[in-house]
């Protein structure tokens, strides 16, 4: 009781804490805008039957379908240029609303539920802190305030039912409840059409049941997709590709990917406003390969629930191009758990370093710091000297990230096992040789 | 008790107000950045289409004008305007740049130009590309609107041209380049 009682006020605190920035934002037309559109577009264009038009614009580009252009200017409100990349199946839940509600009706409505999951997500992370009031109140107003959460609210779709239901799926597997494990996971890939990297958790874990069952559940989804919508099914894949394959080195795009091109680039400012960059280095790619490759390696490895966690949203960290500050969310509340252990294990230096990381991606936020740096450092500094700063500076959440994977695994015993491992080997290996030496002395 | 929920009320209302402060001072800089101009298909044909012909006009019109223009040192030789959808990019060469001049410019120009009430330029930046060429990128504001631009496209690269010179002039005078020994 005692527990509702305090998520229902974290809650009301987190909401509240929003609402002060949010009416802000509602009044500066560059800040204030959303992005829900897109889902309410291609649910009105595949009522209307034009279900070409779904999936043919291209990512940011201006190759954009013109019926899809026809829907967008009748729209009061401007509009960002993205496209519809989830499932066909996500779409069906939105059709039948859009037939009842008007665009701005559905805009509120989804802002509304938006704002309801940032203050359960935030209330769910002041539940991580320790118990006192005064820590926890300063906790939420900060996470609300960061520029992730507001983007994750204005402009990240579904983001947070997402992260909601990745953490759901995170507590169904720990606590075997294989019912909510399979609508966890089935609203994630849903939502999102990375989703299906969650099944590394439970096959990190080696729990090859759930792993198999969820996997099968995701094989019927899109077999089910194909038979309901296997036009529209054809257009997601097609989009979903595009989308992998793109380069965009805006600065709210966190992966290692664009963080290791901008450093390679001499002069990467000109990408920065969602243009294509061009091709990627192959050493790049290669790193990214070994990293995502750690990451497996230590997933499978460790033997904290957490650290697994880690690992599996590290690897599509390193592995996709594109990663948006709002995704970083989902990495919030295995950090916050990391830290609060390294402050109970006496590893101040590591709490603090990790927390001021922590600090420089979720707060104040991307815009904020890189643009003052730039602005800072270019009347002082060459030019190539300003970008490659700010450039290295971009590699920050790529650290926080892995870093925090790296911690996890060290927290964990891994490196220890495995230099005991290689010492053991060592050993053995010089009782052979002394072994074969006595050998050929006999001989 | 009472003096602990009032320290979290406190922290917490402290932290809001905080956070909209930063918001309300943030909010600028976030507005140049974000340029991003909507143009669909159709319209973007017609834009470079128009585009094209305003490029011609522009050099035959403008660019005599400013090789006629009196300059006092180092006159500028050439301008010409590209654009993508989102930018438009002049590129000035000249007989000198003087080596610290790049960043200077840049501030000096974007404030000069949004006194000279060119609202619809959300941000500028100069590049220097090598020893006699520097990059100009304009930056239109999200609002502005495709006709917009174009009905004002010639007047823009008018008054950019006018600017530069001016501003260089200005510049030169200012570091002692361009003064009459």
């Amino acid at each position: 009781m005692k527990l509702t009682v305090n998520l229902c006020l974290y809650m009301a605190s987190a909401i509240l804490a929003c609402l002060p920035v949010l009416y802000l934002s509602q009044h500066v037309p560059s800040l204030g805008k959303t992005d829900f559109e897109p889902t309410i577009i291609a649910a009105k264009l595949v009522n209307q039957g034009h279900r070409d038009a779904v999936y043919a614009n291209a990512p940011y580009s201006d190759n954009r379908n013109p019926d899809w252009i026809r829907e967008e200017t009748m729209l009061t409100a401007g509009t960002y240029n993205t496209v519809y990349a989830y499932s066909p199946l996500y779409l069906r839940f939105f059709s039948p609303l859009v037939r009842t509600f008007s665009y701005d009706n559905l805009v509120y409505a989804l802002l509304v539920i938006n704002l309801l999951a940032l203050g359960l997500f935030a209330a769910l992370l002041a539940l991580l802190l320790p118990d006192d009031s005064r820590f926890r109140a300063a906790g939420i107003v900060l996470v609300v305030s960061a520029n992730s959460a507001m983007a994750a609210l204005l402009l990240g779709q579904n983001t947070l039912p997402f992260v909601l239901s990745c953490f759901a799926f995170y507590y169904a597997i720990n606590g075997q409840r294989t019912i909510l494990a399979c609508l966890a996971f089935g609203a994630a890939i849903l939502m999102k059409p990375w989703a299906p990297v969650l099944l590394a958790f439970p096959f990190f874990k080696r729990d090859y049941f759930h792993a198999g069952l969820l996997a099968i559940l995701f094989i019927s989804v899109t077999a089910v997709t194909w038979f309901l919508e296997p036009d529209l099914l054809q257009g997601f894949l097609k989009i979903s590709h595009q989308h992998s394959d793109i380069r965009i080195l805006a600065y709210n795009n966190y992966s290692l990917a664009a963080a290791l091109q901008r450093l390679a680039l001499h002069n990467w400012s000109i990408y920065q406003n969602w243009k294509i960059a061009p091709v990627e280095p192959v050493v790049g790619f290669g790193l990214r390969l070994l990293i995502a490759a750690g990451a497996v390696f230590a997933g499978w490895l460790v033997r904290r629930d957490y650290v697994r966690l880690l690992a599996a949203c590290v690897l599509f960290f390193a592995l996709s191009r594109v990663f948006w500050d709002h995704y970083s969310l989902l990495f919030l509340p295995l950090i916050v758990y990391e830290l609060k252990q390294l402050w109970q294990d006496r590893q101040r230096a590591i709490f603090w370093i990790g927390l001021a990381f922590s600090l420089l991606v979720y707060y104040p936020g991307h815009m904020t710091i890189y643009v003052r740096i730039f602005t800072t450092l270019y009347p002082l500094t060459s030019q190539f000297t300003a970008q490659k700063m700010v450039a290295l500076f971009s590699i920050v959440p790529s650290a926080l990230f892995i870093g925090a994977l790296l911690v996890g695994c060290w927290r964990d015993g891994v490196f220890r096992e495995w230099r005991t491992r290689v010492f053991d080997f060592q050993f053995e290996m010089a009782q052979l040789r002394r072994a074969h030496q006595r050998l050929l002395n006999r001989s | 008790m009472p003096k602990r929920i009032l320290e979290t009320a406190l922290i917490f209302v402290g932290l809001v107000a905080a956070n909209f402060v930063i918001s309300v001072s943030n909010s600028q800089p976030a507005a140049q950045y974000s340029n991003y101009i909507y143009l669909n298909a159709t319209a973007t044909q017609t834009f470079l289409n128009d585009l094209d012909r305003v490029n011609s006009w522009f050099q035959l019109a403008t660019y005599p004008r400013i090789e006629s223009a009196p300059l006092p040192a180092a006159p500028l030789r050439t301008l010409v305007l590209k654009s993508d959808s989102a930018t438009i990019q002049a590129e000035i060469v000249r007989g000198t740049l003087p080596r610290n001049l790049a960043p200077t410019d840049a501030l000096y120009f974007y404030y000069q130009l949004k006194a000279e009430q060119l609202q619809w330029i959300s941000f500028i930046e100069i590049r220097r590309t090598n020893e006699n060429w520097a990059q100009i990128t304009l930056s239109c504001q999200q609002q502005t609107s495709l006709t917009d631009r174009l009905l004002h496209w010639g007047r823009i690269a008018q008054e950019i041209t006018d600017s530069c010179l001016m501003q260089f002039e200005k510049i030169k005078q200012l570091q002692g380049v361009g003064k009459p020994q």
